[in-house]
């Protein structure tokens, strides 16, 4: 479980430095659809974020047993 | 009373609580080393989670920040991208640095690489590099503290002024409690910094423009080059992507190479509490968003400051809040600032002794007389700071990538200890030294950088390089030793 844990944050972590730097970002750079008031490009930041909370919690419940 | 003096007011008393928090949390600390800079490996995850969060969101996220989003828009977004990412491979070298540290007795990264690489010209240079860094930092930090006293005083408290009060505080708590005093001080500061952060940020827009979705589809009318990455340069032309991507990988790749940061994993109470850290990390990260909506709102916003920094205590002076939140708001920046500037000066402080001072010559010195010297070079380094804060004409932001671009050159070694067992300490000297001089040569001859790519990436590149070939062209380290700290580093902590 640990091996699968590590190697998904692991690959969580490496599509969110493609996803938040160019050219991985340019598909989502727009300012349309506003999510909440706030253009899109920002709340595509703030998902990333969001999801790390996630997967780090997943791996501190794997590697806390 | 007029409303600066109210402002000084609320800040006065703001600085007070500080001191007493800061002088408080010293008692407790054993009169030795590891007390003064890593106390006594006692630190829990509250204390830890806010050492972690606000020592690196600091005088350039609460000011530096809500500056970019107004004068470079999209460019800002580069900083809500690397915290998280900087923070993610502490979930494995946090505990592995925390367990070496607990056996031999670290309480500095260089001075774990010199054991690691058993050459102590290991910790001179990388102790060096991260003094060189930390200064320029501490500046900024002090520039931002004087900043906001000048702009909500209207000029009464200047910012050299400003800048020695806040830190004269900061160096009497660091003198007297050391990183207790940095810990302790920094959940209040934490608090502080996050609640007023996200207390504007959420108001402002509804009170200037009737709500964040109305303000943002004022500024897509008038400005939609601002909504996008990679925003604006310096100059007000458009950034490129490559210098946009350059500075989130090299911030990333940094952030917790700073030696105020790494050298918190010697300072936890165990295993569980530095994985806990990371993982409530992005909830700290989060407070950009309202910093950044504040920036925004001043795009639209009727007149503008002198400085770009200073947008977000010109809206909050010019909007009409009363002077009770302008303290508040005063007190807040000052948070940001002091929570990283306490860090800053007291790990520069540390190595300063424990690691270049100590590399060149035998220190005999006893454990007090450490504390006392470590005190001293604490104040040194403020005031290297202040005199660096009154004379850069630099941007925060600015100053803060610069210092970025030579710090960035320690995760080769650093991942390199405990990834690479061929490591040699030839590899990591000669990486060290090629990584900062090729940096430093395009910080002068910036027109050199291929893409625009930030000059600590590319001086990166060349550091990686020189280790890996030089090692490969050295003699194989001794590898009793290496297994042996190898195996302490992925034994997890019993009991």
């Amino acid at each position: 479980m640990k091996r699968i844990a590590t190697w998904s944050g692991f690959g969580y972590f490496v599509a969110m430095t493609a996803a938040l730097t160019f050219p991985g970002l340019q598909p989502f750079n727009t300012i349309r659809p506003l999510i909440l008031g706030v253009p899109f490009v920002f709340a595509w930041y703030l998902f990333w974020i969001l999801g790390s909370l996630v997967v780090f919690f997943w791996l501190h419940r794997v590697y806390g047993k | 009373m007029t409303s600066w003096h109210v402002v000084v007011a609320v800040v006065a008393g703001y600085l007070l609580v500080n001191l007493m928090v800061g002088l408080r949390a010293g008692i407790r600390s054993t009169d030795t080393v590891a007390g003064y800079v890593a106390g006594d490996r006692d630190f829990g995850t509250l204390v830890m989670y806010f050492v972690a969060g606000a020592t690196m969101f600091s005088a350039f996220a609460f000011l530096g920040g809500p500056g970019w989003a107004f004068s470079r828009g999209g460019a800002a977004f580069y900083i809500l991208a690397y915290g998280v990412l900087g923070v993610a491979p502490y979930f494995a070298i946090g505990p592995w640095a925390a367990r070496l540290g607990r056996r031999h007795g670290y309480v500095t990264q260089a001075s774990m690489l010199a054991h690691r690489f058993q050459n102590h010209w290991v910790a001179v240079i990388a102790g060096t590099i991260s003094v060189i860094a930390s200064v320029p930092y501490v500046a900024l930090q002090m520039r931002g503290a004087g900043i906001v006293f000048e702009q909500v005083t209207e000029g009464h408290v200047p910012l050299p002024l400003g800048a020695a009060i806040a830190y004269g505080v900061v160096l009497i708590y660091v003198w007297r409690s050391g990183v207790l005093g940095v810990g302790w001080t920094n959940v209040f500061q934490g608090v502080f910094m996050v609640t007023l952060a996200w207390t504007l940020g959420l108001y402002l827009p509804h009170k200037l423009y009737g709500g964040i979705g109305p303000m943002f589809e004022q500024l897509e009318a008038l400005r939609p080059e601002m909504l996008t990455a990679p925003g604006l340069d310096a100059n007000g032309d458009p950034w490129t992507p490559g210098a946009y991507s350059s500075a989130v990988l090299v911030s990333a790749i940094g952030v917790w190479m700073w030696p105020h940061l790494f050298m918190k994993a010697f300072a936890a109470k165990d295993d569980a509490t530095i994985r806990r850290t990371v993982v409530l990390y992005p909830t700290f990260q989060l407070f950009l968003f309202p910093l950044f909506l504040v920036g925004f709102a001043g795009i639209l916003y009727g007149s503008v400051p002198d400085n770009a920094d200073a947008i977000m205590p010109h809206i909050v002076l010019t909007s009409g809040l009363p002077a009770v939140v302008i303290g508040l708001f005063c007190a807040g920046a000052l948070a940001a600032s002091m929570s990283t500037g306490d860090a800053l000066v007291h790990g520069a402080a540390s190595i300063s002794l424990e690691d270049v001072y100590s590399g060149i010559r035998d220190s005999q010195l006893s454990q007090h007389d450490r504390r006392t010297v470590i005190r001293w070079l604490a104040v040194a380094v403020g005031v290297l700071g202040y005199a660096i804060a009154l004379t850069s004409g630099r941007s925060l932001v600015g100053l803060l990538l610069l210092a970025y671009g030579a710090v960035v050159q320690l995760a080769p070694p650093v991942y390199a200890a405990f990834l690479w067992r061929r490591t040699t300490a030839s590899g990591v000297v000669a990486g060290l030294l090629v990584g900062v001089a090729v940096t430093g040569l395009l910080i002068v001859f910036p027109e050199w950088r291929p893409y625009d790519l930030h000059e600590g990436l590319i001086g990166l590149v060349a550091n990686l390089a020189t280790l890996v070939a030089i090692s490969l062209a050295t003699r194989p380290p001794d590898t009793t030793h290496i297994s042996e700290w190898m195996r302490t580093s992925r034994t997890p902590q019993v009991g």
